[in-house]
């Protein structure tokens, strides 16, 4: 069986792309991110099956086009990116398939905060989960990634490929938007 | 209230073992797309076997085309040469009148446009007695006919 020894990420490369080492390397590439990446996605969509289903996807998507990563980016990088992505389109995909209008496009996302499986939290922290919803998907992940994840604007642009002015913009309105939000509630 | 002020603390939990399993679900999955990668290598072996066969019947196709031109040009030869000249050729050959009658593709003759009137058929009626003669001449037997 394989060691549970947590390989760096040049180590998991290099063991990714030699066929003799690929189950290996692919082993500890989940072994390595997949919590971060099952937070990631986790905050965006809520539901726990949702965010298993999509994490597989991330990995699967890794796995199929690990040749096209070129080594001078950051895998970490290169993965986040294309978890929000998966993210992005998973919602868009909901929105289209129930129709519901733009002012209430996170209503299916607001009764999973209430029903869901595994999910607890003080009456606040439910309060800011619901005041998120409130906010459109892109400014969510950016608000995500900075205030829970704590990355620095620099990453977060990589990612979402959006200028570090415009990314500052966006978290700030967001503030404002749930500092208002729960002050009215 | 401000944002600093809550604390933020993850209000999503995970069934148990959650993380302690998915490396093996993941590696599962894996599985199920080697095989892809197999089939794309023998798809792609099937192309070129199909590449190499179409090149075959390419080749081939241009030899035949090639072919029926030289036969072509054979029979475009022929039909420049009168009927008198090829009727003549054909007593000065060794061929004799039974084979030639034998190897006549008597469909050829009765497809033919050109009226067949020259002086070894001629287009009047015959008598009897002429009829003979030239089945004698010809050494041909009635019941042949």
């Amino acid at each position: 069986m394989f060691a549970r020894t947590l390989y760096k990420e040049k180590e998991i490369l290099k063991l990714l792309k030699d066929p003799e080492s690929q189950d290996l390397g692919f082993r500890q590439l989940v072994l390595a991110y997949q919590q971060r990446l099952y937070w990631h996605i986790r905050k965006m969509v809520i539901d726990h099956d949702d965010t298993d289903d999509l994490l597989q996807e991330v990995f699967i998507k890794v796995w199929k086009n690990i040749d096209k990563f070129r080594e001078d980016s950051n895998l970490f990088t290169w993965m986040y990116k294309i978890a929000t992505n998966e993210c992005l389109n998973f919602l868009k995909r909901n929105k289209n398939q129930f129709k519901v209008s733009m002012e209430d496009s996170n209503g299916a996302l607001y009764n999973k905060l209430d029903s869901s499986p595994y999910i607890s939290g003080t009456a606040v922290q439910m309060k800011l989960q619901k005041a998120l919803l409130k906010l459109p998907d892109k400014q969510r992940l950016v608000f995500n990634m900075k205030y829970f994840d704590d990355m620095k604007y620099e990453e977060i642009s990589k990612i979402t490929e959006t200028s570090v002015g415009s990314l500052k913009a966006s978290y700030h309105l967001a503030v404002k938007k749930i500092e208002e939000y729960i002050k009215l509630d | 209230m401000k944002l600093e002020d809550l604390n933020k603390d993850n209000v999503f939990k995970v069934p148990d073992d959650y993380f302690e399993n998915f490396p093996d679900r993941m590696q599962e999955r894996i599985r199920e797309i080697k095989p892809d990668r197999k089939v794309r290598v023998i798809r792609m072996r099937t192309l070129i076997n199909i590449a190499a066969a179409v090149a075959v019947l390419v080749v081939a196709l241009i030899g035949l085309t090639r072919i029926n031109k030289e036969t072509a040009s054979v029979d475009q030869l022929l039909s420049e040469i009168s009927t008198e000249e090829l009727v003549n050729y054909l007593i000065d050959s060794e061929l004799s009148t039974d084979e030639f009658l034998e190897n006549l593709d008597m469909s050829i003759i009765a497809s033919s446009e050109e009226p067949i009137t020259d002086e070894f058929m001629p287009s009047e009626s015959l008598d009897e007695e002429t009829i003979d003669e030239l089945l004698d001449e010809y050494e041909i037997e009635l019941e042949l006919l």
